[in-house]
């Protein structure tokens, strides 16, 4: 386990919204906005906004995680537009 | 002081995963863990079918 | 790992459940869509999101492109990937 598997719900939730660098393993690097982070595996979720309206979703799984820099916060619209994402079909259609 | 002279009932299953989902989840352990389940399902089911082999065979981590 | 919970704060569980819903989900979401995955040594392979075990194993994927052909359907094992990702429309 690594330092950051061994971080806390809590912890992990602080980078949620926000837009990220993680430095992985082999000097990987990836960017986006954090969905969600797996408490299990501490794997983290990331989201890019295409030009096409396309979203691509990126996983760095948590035992390659080296480091977390949080770049900067989301607004309110952001979290709205993420918290959305994976949103069941129910919800979508009760979402404003 | 008495002892036991009985061993306890074997716990029923999954009683002690259901503890640790709880210590986990909270109130929420129920939906956690059906979303697990059916995701564990799939992931059974399409090995079962399709008997997929690792790749690499040999890990890249040793 | 159990020891570690007991110090926890009791907020800990619904922020915990919250982060574990919202990844289960983004598994479901990659399911049946095509997916880069990255794995260790530099290798690079596509592949269709098949389903991923919940203890975090292993990755089932279908027509995995390797370097010596397809194959049909494969596991890839989690310690040998690093990343992934696929797109959403």
């Amino acid at each position: 386990m690594n330092d950051w598997q061994r971080k806390s719900p809590l912890d992990w939730e602080k980078y949620v919204n926000k837009m990220v660098k993680v430095a992985a393993i082999e000097k990987h690097e990836y960017e986006g906005w954090v969905l969600t982070v797996d408490p299990v595996s501490a794997s983290v979720v990331l989201a890019t906004f295409l030009e096409n309206e396309k979203v691509s979703i990126s996983v760095v799984l948590g035992h390659a995680v080296q480091e977390v820099e949080i770049l900067k916060e989301g607004d309110d619209e952001m979290k709205q537009r993420l918290s959305c994402i994976f949103a069941p079909e129910e919800s979508k259609a009760y979402s404003p | 002081r008495t002892e036991r002279s009985v061993q306890p009932p074997a716990e029923r299953p999954g009683e002690r995963r259901m503890a640790e989902m709880k210590k986990l989840y909270g109130a929420e352990a129920d939906k956690i863990q059906a979303m697990e389940a059916a995701m564990q399902l799939i992931f059974d089911r399409n090995c079962d079918k399709k008997q997929p082999k690792y790749w690499p065979i040999i890990p890249l981590k040793l | 790992r159990f020891q570690a919970l007991l110090g926890e704060p009791v907020a800990a569980q619904g922020v915990r459940a919250t982060l574990r819903e919202r990844y289960l989900r983004g598994l479901g979401a990659a399911r049946g869509r095509p997916t880069r995955f990255c794995l260790r040594a530099g290798v690079c392979v596509e592949a269709v999101f098949g389903a991923a075990d919940v203890g975090a194993m292993a990755f089932q994927v279908d027509a995995l492109r390797t370097p010596l052909g397809v194959q049909a359907a494969a596991l890839l094992r989690c310690t040998d990937v690093l990343a992934y990702s696929f797109l959403l429309d």
